[in-house]
């Protein structure tokens, strides 16, 4: 299992190093660097729906998922976000409660 | 010593003076929210990890060595179906790929760096790290300033992460069964995600995103999610063209 977590430690290394460690001499195309400028919201946008969804995380079709985003979502357009999380983990232990 | 080198140690040393530790501070102060929400996934990883057949010092090795919640849980899944090694290793990369969007997305920002801060830097790419320089560190800030930040708004999330994986691990098969903990994740992503989509296209960017990403849930090893980002990612640049008034890119 120490084999299995290094392979992967490595491997996920080399994902995140790719572009980096040769950072200074890659010359990135203005159409990459037009495109990457929309990879933060379409990133979040997936990884919202991914867990809702179950891609990984979770059973499907997942109502406490759906309930606890949707508190979420509310608390995020009128709180800051450290609130939104506050109230968000708020919203996990009351879905606990009445869940167990 | 190569005129390169020796024009970024003098910016290095310019940097130093000019900036007090205002961008390591900065960087602490942004990683409040998200630690605190990081916390539960950890102990919700730590949990499934003491029941998994990663207990023990590998399961918690992979904390540190992985940075990746979403890796860890799967290749726990994987093993505990039964699928065996491979499958699972296969599955914790196809699942992490997306650090491939973002380590693209952050090399301009790393080319002025000194060498051993790309190689060192590179392993602290997680989502929220990537979230937090892109949303809050303009493209030309200087490169000691930079560092201060990354330095500073990563490592207080890897000591919470640790840190909750390790306590998760300890006290996992004592916490109620009812307490959807990795949901903390959605959370923060829900909250992050407020300031990403104040523009037009970071709205489109995310609803075609989310939206590829849910219909394609299916794909075998997590694979949808990285599809899904590159659908958001590629239809955006397709639908919004920065010369249509009113559209920012």
């Amino acid at each position: 299992m120490i084999a299995l977590v290094g392979l992967a430690a490595i491997g996920i290394y080399s994902l995140r190093a790719s572009f980096l460690v040769t950072a200074d001499r890659f010359q990135m195309p203005t159409s990459w660097k037009a495109a990457l400028s929309h990879a933060r919201p379409a990133v979040l946008g997936s990884l919202l729906m991914s867990i809702v969804a179950g891609g990984g995380f979770t059973s499907s079709p997942d109502i406490t998922a759906l309930v606890v985003v949707g508190v979420a979502v509310l608390a995020s357009t009128r709180l800051d976000m450290s609130r939104t999380v506050g109230v968000g983990l708020v919203a996990i232990v009351v879905a606990g409660w009445l869940a167990g | 010593m190569r005129v390169a080198d020796a024009t970024m140690n003098i910016d290095t040393v310019i940097d130093a003076k000019l900036d007090p530790p205002s961008s390591l501070r900065a960087g602490l102060k942004d990683a409040k929210p998200v630690a605190l929400a990081l916390a539960p996934i950890g102990m919700a990883l730590g949990a499934a990890v003491s029941t998994s057949p990663l207990a023990g010092v590998s399961g918690w090795l992979a904390g540190p060595l992985l940075l990746s919640g979403a890796a860890h849980f799967a290749m726990i899944s994987t093993l505990v179906e039964g699928s065996g090694a491979t499958a699972a290793l296969f599955t914790a990369l196809v699942l992490s790929s997306r650090m491939l969007l973002y380590s693209a997305a952050l090399a301009p920002r790393f080319r002025a760096q000194p060498s051993w801060f790309r190689w060192v830097g590179a392993h602290l790419i997680i989502d929220q790290s990537f979230v937090m320089v892109d949303e809050n560190v303009p493209l030309d800030e200087t490169p000691a300033r930079f560092r201060r930040y990354w330095f500073g708004c990563t490592l207080p999330l890897i000591a919470v992460w640790v840190a909750t994986i390790t306590v998760g691990m300890a006290i996992g098969p004592r916490l109620p069964d009812g307490w959807r903990l990795e949901l903390a994740g959605a959370i923060l992503i829900t909250s992050m995600l407020r300031t990403a989509v104040t523009e037009r296209s970071g709205r489109i960017a995310a609803v075609i995103g989310g939206a590829a990403t849910f219909v394609l849930a299916g794909l075998p090893l997590g694979t949808g999610l990285l599809v899904g980002s590159v659908v958001g990612i590629t239809a955006t640049q397709h639908l919004v063209r920065p010369d249509r008034p009113g559209v920012a890119s």
